[in-house]
Order: C-alpha cells, then structure tokens, then sequence
C-alpha cells in the first residue's frame, strides 16, 4: 500500500494592503451597511469600527514586510509650496524632491526664503498652499512619532542650556527607538564634546556640534540642516562636513547654507532661492558641467548691436576679446556654436569650468541685471 | 506613560532650586498659620507676607515649568522631537500635582491633626479646597504660560490680567441686583465653569495644535468670560425664579407694619447717588423651630418703576418682631418719583429654614459640641464674650446658638441687664477661616454674656425652602417726607400708615 504523501503547508508571503485597497474596502463597506435597518445599523457600526480598527493594525504590523520588499518614499517632495506672511509671498511655488542617499543645498541670499522653507517642510509653520511630503508624510501630520527619523538642526535653534552636554543626550536618547549607544559616543569622542560642560558654556561651533550629535545618534532618515556652518572656523566645518557625508548612505540630508564651498563638496542636488522662487533644482554635476566661463578672442570686434544669446550670462564684449558665462555647456556642441555665431570670425576659443560660488554669482549678477 | 515620567523628571531635575524653595514657604507658611496670635482677626502683613510668597513661588515655578517647552515661537528644539502632546501635558499636570497640589494638601491635612481635628470628614473638603486654589492660582498661571515666550512677556499679561481683575472688582460693586444670595451665587459658580472650560480647552488646544490661533482664542475667551457673564447674566430673572412669589395664605408666618414705622430714605451726602429706603416691617408668629432668613429687598412703585433687589441678612426667629429693610432708590428714580403719590410695594426674597439637631450643652471654659467642633467662650472685651467654635470643612453650613438669659450662671455686672427672661439667638452661616491658608474656620456666637455652667442651645438649621412675599406699603408721596435733618446733612423721612400690609 502507498503510504499517504506527507501533509505540507505552502507558506505563501504576506501581501502589504495598498492604503487605497483598505480605503476602497471600507468605503464599500459603509455603503452596504448604510442600506440596513436602523438596530441592526447601530449594532453592526459598533462591529466596523472594531473591524478597522483591526485591519488597521493589521496594515501596521504588515508595513515594516513592505518596507524591504517596496521602495522607499521620497525623503522630501515638496510640491508648489506657497507661504505668505500676510501680503509678503516668503515662499511662491517652491517644487523640488530630495531623492534617497543624497545631499541637497538650498542655497540663496539672505531673505530668500531658505530658512522659511525648511520651517514649512518641519510643520514648524504651516503653508499657506501646496504639499509637503517627508518620508510619505504630510508635512501638517509632522508631529510626535513622526519626528523619530527626522533630524533637525538649525544654528539658531534654542537648546536646553542649563543641560550639560550628556545631560542633553541622555534626555534625548529615550525618546528615539532606534537610538544607537555606540554611535552617540562615537559622535561625542569625533566632535570632541566636553560631556560635563552645560550647553550654555559652549562656543557656537560646539553648540552646533552637540546639536548635531543629538540629532545624528538616532541614525534618522531624514536630516534637515538650516546654515549649519554658518560662523564656525573652518575646522569645525571640515569635521562637520566629514561626518555628514559619512552619513549619505543611509539617510537623505536636506541643508541651506551661504557657504558655496562646503557646500559644493558635499551636495549632489542643489536649488537655488531667489525672493521664494526656486530658479532651478539640479543635480550638482549637471550644474557644473553647464556653466563654463568662455573666453573668445575674435578677429575682428562684433558689431556693437549684436543680441546675445539668452543662454550666455554676464556678457562682457571689450575687444577683440568677448568673455561670458555660459549656462548650456555642452562639450560636443557649444564650440560649434560659438564658432557658427561669430561666423568663423574666432580666432582664440577657450572654456574654463566654474565653481559653485562663481556660478551663483553669475546667476545672482545676472538677475540683478 | 514613559515620556510622561522622562519630561516629568528632567523638570523637577531642573526645577529643583524652585521645588525646594516653594517648599521652604509653605512650611513657614503652615508654621505661621498654626501660631497665629489671633485666629479669625484680619490677619497682619507678616502673616500674609508667606501667603503672598507661596502663590509667588508657585506661579513662577509653574511658569519655569510650562516654558522649558514653550509653545511659542519657532526656535525651541523641542518641537522637531518626538513629543507625544498629550504625555507633555500630563508631564507638566503632574508635575503641579506633585509639586504644588500634594504639598498643599499635606500641609492642610498637619492644620488638621495639630488642632486634633477628624482628618477623615475632612478630605473631601481639602480636595475641594485644593481643587480651587489650583483654578485660581495654577490654571491661570498656565494658561498666560502657554501664550507666551518668556517669563518678561507672562508678567506683562499677569500684570494686564490683575488690571482686568481689579476693573472686575469694581464692575461687581456696580452690577445690581448681583449680591441677592443664589443670583451671585449662579453667577460665582457660571464665572468659575467657563473660567475652568475655556481655559482648560485652550491649554489642551495649544499642546494639541500649536499652529491653531484657537487656543489661544479660548484661553483669552476664558479671561474675558468673567466680566461677560458678570455683566450679561439676567440676575432679577435668576432671583425670581429662584424666589417663586407666594400669596399671604402660603406662608406660615404674618408680616405686618410696624405700627410706629416710618419708611426712611437716607442719603449719606448732598451728592449721594443712591438712597437707602428703610422699610419697617413687623412680621410674627414665626411657628417654632422654623427660621426666616431675609435674603434681598426690592422696592417698587406702581408698576413703572422697579428698584434694584439689595442683599439683606436679617434672620427671623419666633421672637423677633420688628426690623428694617434697607432698599436702595437711585436719586435720578426719586427725583422723579418724590412729585407725585404713588402705590409703593415691598419685595422680599425670604429662605425658611427649620432648626433641627437641637442639642443642650453646658457651658464651659472650654467644651466639645458634636457636629460643630470644639468649642470655648472668649475673654469678656467689654462688649461682652462669644462662644467661638473652630470649625471645618465638614461643619455644618448653618449653626446656631440659643440661651435662655434667665439660665445664664454669670452674677451681676454686664448680665444684669438680661436677667428678664429673654431669648438670644445666633446664627451663623459663613464661619470665618482662622487664617487665610488654613483649613480651620472659626465661629462666634454672640448670646449675651455667658459663664460657665449656663446651658446653651446648638443647633443645625437646614434650608426647607425660599420664596417672594410682596407688602404692599400704600400710597406715599415722597417729596413730603424729605424733611428731616441728621448730622447737618439732609435725610429723608416717610411715614408709612400703621396699617396691616399682609396677614395669612
């Protein structure tokens, strides 16, 4: 006789239930139960609130599954964020994302709206219109739990001064889950933190620093920097910068600076605020690879009503000799261009990549313009 | 519950100089209490000074308390770390338990046991008691605390909300018709209701939605509520229902002119905005073991003109006889009423109250009365001695004393005078605090003079039921009556006929 094939359970992977799903369900749900009579109504409304309640947890309990086997939402998605104090437009139509693993420098003058930005995307201030997401979240939702993997600091962020510094991080540590012991003094031995001093006896740089600590020791998600180098040697700036860029690997950091420098070493994503209008948002590389300053030397001077192209910035045409800024470089096509516009009247062609700092001013100039 | 517990202990940590301090004070405070030379005399500043350093004390540690997570302004560190608001406000609730309510009702419970009182009929007093220092003193304190920065900023709204009080005050005094027991008392209780809702709802509004402009809105709604209510509350409404009108035949006792009386109406000065109309009234067989207390007087006069009801404290026993109301009259009202002869009513809201619990004691230097305290007759001050009773939050809100002056044991001297046969009454029913901190209150019945040995009458009188009776004072001219003099100063005189104005 054939022995009976042994009994297996096929272990089938959990699904994650789509929000949508869920809301689909119970909306179909509500409209059936509407139909019935008025006891059984109340009977049965009792048993639904019971019911999503449950399926509620359920999705909770679901979500970390769908969190390994989905991408990550976008660390920040802001999207045509307006803020006015009163008649003034602080912000108007800011729209830009901060992909995972990256660094992204708002940078601007000041009263551009930097710091107004970053309060608005912390639910610090409330928009006025548009949408804010962080990590999937509805910048007005940003409360409690929320900020458990968010880290924000900001050089003029009031601190618990009567704290000492261990103090402080030991205040913090419970409020976070996923606070790591091992990182926290790792941060306190490379910012070098005297532990028993009270933050009020601290300079600004080491302020700074132990803020910093206090928000990277949770290993967050997000980290939102509001002119963190701003008035600190450049030491500290270097260590600052080394430890935030130790970071980018598992987390997405978004910070405004004045510093181009810093900042051009660290970011890889950078906008640029003028008056609450972002002028542009880009990855730091096609930034740079964009703008060139082009030195033309002609053989005979260009007529004095020559237009220029609208791409060309900070035209100065002394001649014979014509220097610009140009702000749609391409290696294969620009020479060619220049060289069709002068109608072979280019007798020396030369293109010098720019800094950061000398492209905001190009920008900056250009505007003011 | 833990976020709760961490908040909690970083603030006593950082308040501990603060929590220490408050402490100091209030056992100073319990301290002076317990010695105080002269309990239930106003106290002396010295006495007071610990009282106003505690609510000091308390109110800046409370602000210390709410601000280290302040709920203004955009800068604090806090608010971009994972506070759960509810577990901040519990934190901060309990912490003014432990730290301000806890001590207090300590305190009051060691008053208790140092003058040997019960302390078990007496916690639900304190707690109360407690519960009322805390809406005076800690929910305003954290209220401006939650609408302000800085402890600068919350000294200007203190500053601002003791101008508002003291206008408030001075409303009071002009709000008529506000002082007639139960009105003041619906207004009292309406004013302390919305106080303690809108304040409590903005401060959990402003943890719960910082943006929101609403709690703010409420916690300056709160504020504003009182002279509202104070202003807007139809108080003559609230006295006539509260005194329904009952005809002659309801009520168990007659009212009656007094047959020599004359209604007086008295003006202090040349320029005396209101007069006092004294209104003499006879009223008798009041049945025995019932009391009459005459709560408010309204004047009126034929029907188109209506004085403001005036709060009286006149009680009646079987013996009394005759009294005076006093019924205040607008001298614009009796410039244009004196002219003419009008039909002029009496209006009096009365409560009838039965004597009960009567209970016999003798007398002495020092003696206990079950349900009231412990009691003991005072040093003669010329004027005569009391029996003072300390009292407590469990006594009875109604006490009286009852003598019989031909049972008095005292020889010659001041008791001549009641050596007739005479009854003499006291009744007592707001005791006064032996301090203005302590949970003990002290009594005095004034009886006439008594010695040891004299057999005294306690009794507890509790409220039956509260009325209207109207008495009609006839048809008076007022102009004929403004000629008399009293200390160089006009005062006006109006004869009443001695007739019957009411009889069951």
């Amino acid at each position: 006789m054939k022995p009976a094939p042994p009994v297996t359970t096929a272990l089938r992977p959990m699904q994650p239930v789509d929000k949508f799903t869920l809301s689909k369900f119970t909306v179909s749900l509500h409209r059936r139960l509407q139909d019935l009579p008025k006891c059984k109504w109340l009977f049965l409304r009792f048993s639904f609130v019971i019911v999503l309640k449950q399926l509620r947890r359920c999705r909770a309990c679901i979500q970390p599954d769908a969190r390994s086997t989905y991408p990550m939402p976008t660390p920040i998605r802001v999207d045509e964020l307006v803020k006015r104090f009163r008649s003034v437009a602080a912000l108007d139509g800011l729209a830009f994302e901060v992909p995972q693993n990256s660094v992204y420098a708002l940078v601007g003058s000041n009263g551009a709206g930097k710091t107004t930005a970053i309060k608005t995307i912390l639910n610090i201030l409330n928009p006025t219109s548009g949408r804010v997401e962080v990590l999937g979240t509805d910048s007005r939702d940003l409360k409690g739990k929320a900020f458990e993997t968010i880290g924000y600091v900001s050089e003029n962020q009031e601190l618990p001064d009567w704290m000492s510094v261990q103090q402080f991080l030991n205040f913090l540590r419970p409020f976070y889950p996923t606070w790591d012991p091992t990182f926290e003094k790792d941060l306190v031995r490379r910012f070098d933190l005297p532990p028993n001093v009270r933050l009020k006896a601290l300079s600004r740089g080491m302020r700074m620093k132990a803020a910093l600590a206090g928000a990277l020791a949770y290993r967050p998600k997000v980290i939102i920097l509001d002119e963190p180098f701003s008035g600190l040697d450049p030491l500290v700036r270097d260590e600052l910068i080394e430890s935030l860029a130790t970071r980018t690997f598992e987390t997405a950091l978004l910070l405004s600076s004045h510093d181009m420098l810093e900042i051009e070493s660290l970011a890889n994503y950078v906008g640029y605020l003028q008056k609450g209008k972002l002028l542009f948002s880009e990855e730091m590389k096609t930034l740079l690879d964009r703008f060139r300053e082009v030195k033309i030397v002609l053989s005979s001077p260009p007529a004095a009503d020559r237009i220029w192209p609208a791409s060309w910035l900070q035209v100065d045409a002394a001649q014979p000799v014509v220097r610009f800024v140009e702000s749609k470089f391409d290696a294969g096509l620009t020479p060619q261009s220049i060289r069709e516009f002068f109608g072979g009247n280019v007798h020396e062609l030369e293109f010098a990549p720019m800094s950061l700092r000398s492209i905001f001013v190009a920008i900056a100039r250009s505007l003011g313009a | 519950m833990t976020q709760l517990l961490h908040i909690f202990a970083k603030d006593a940590r950082r308040l501990r100089l603060e929590i220490l301090l408050s402490l100091i004070v209030l056992v100073f405070l319990t301290w002076t209490e317990w010695k105080r030379s002269s309990p239930g005399e106003v106290p002396t500043w010295y006495e007071v000074a610990p009282l106003v350093a505690i609510a000091l004390v308390w109110a800046f540690m409370i602000v210390r308390l709410i601000q280290s997570e302040a709920l203004v302004g955009d800068r604090q560190f806090w608010i971009t770390r994972p506070y759960i608001w509810y577990q901040l406000l519990a934190s901060k609730a309990f912490f003014v338990c432990v730290c301000v309510a806890v001590p207090l009702v300590i305190s009051q419970l060691t008053l208790l046991i140092l003058a040997n009182v019960n302390i078990t009929n007496n916690i639900s007093g304190i707690m109360s008691g407690v519960a009322g220092a805390m809406l005076v003193i800690a929910l305003p304190a954290i209220a401006l605390a939650t609408i302000t920065p800085t402890l600068a900023r919350w000294i200007m709204y203190l500053l601002g909300a003791i101008l508002l009080m003291g206008g408030m005050a001075w409303l009071d005094s002009k709000i008529p018709n506000s002082h007639v027991p139960n009105s003041g008392d619906v207004s009292d209780n309406l004013q302390a209701l919305s106080f303690l809702i809108l304040g409590a709802s903005g401060i959990c509004l402003r943890y719960a939605k910082r943006h929101s402009p609403l709690g703010a809105v409420l916690i300056i709604a709160s504020i504003v509520s009182i002279p509202l209510i104070m202003v807007a509350l139809p108080y003559r409404a609230i006295i006539g229902q509260t005194f329904p009108l009952l005809n002659a035949a309801q009520i168990p006792f007659k009212t009656l002119a007094q047959p020599h009386g004359q209604l007086v109406a008295k003006g202090v000065g040349k320029d005396d905005d209101t007069l006092s109309v004294d209104i003499p009234v006879q009223i008798s067989q009041i049945p025995i073991g019932k009391l009459i207390r005459v709560e408010g007087v309204m004047l009126s006069a034929d029907g188109i003109w209506q004085s403001e009801w005036a709060p009286s404290y006149a009680s009646l026993v079987a013996e009394s006889g005759n009294l005076n109301l006093g019924a205040p009259i607008q001298r614009t009202a009796y410039n244009q009423l004196k002219s003419e002869p009008h039909e002029f009513l009496a209006s009096l809201a009365l409560s009838e109250l039965s004597d009960g619990k009567r209970q016999r004691i003798m007398a002495r230097q020092s003696f206990d009365v079950p349900e009231i305290g412990p009691c003991w007759l005072t040093d003669d001050n010329g004027l005569g001695n009391d029996i003072a009773c300390r009292t407590t939050h469990s006594s009875p809100p109604l006490m009286m004393a009852t003598m019989n002056s031909s049972e008095s044991t005292c020889q010659g001297g001041r008791s001549a005078p009641y050596a007739e046969e005479k009854v003499s009454r006291s009744l007592i029913s707001d005791s006064s605090s032996e301090g203005p901190f302590s949970p003990l209150g002290l009594s005095r019945f004034y009886v006439g003079p008594i010695c040891p040995g004299t057999p005294i009458t306690f009794s507890t009188p509790t409220l039956t039921r509260q009325y209207r009776i109207e008495l009609p004072l006839g048809r008076l001219r007022l102009k004929e009556q403004q000629n008399s003099f009293m200390f160089g100063l006009r005062d006006y005189r109006i004869a009443v006929p001695a007739k019957k104005l009411s009889a069951p």
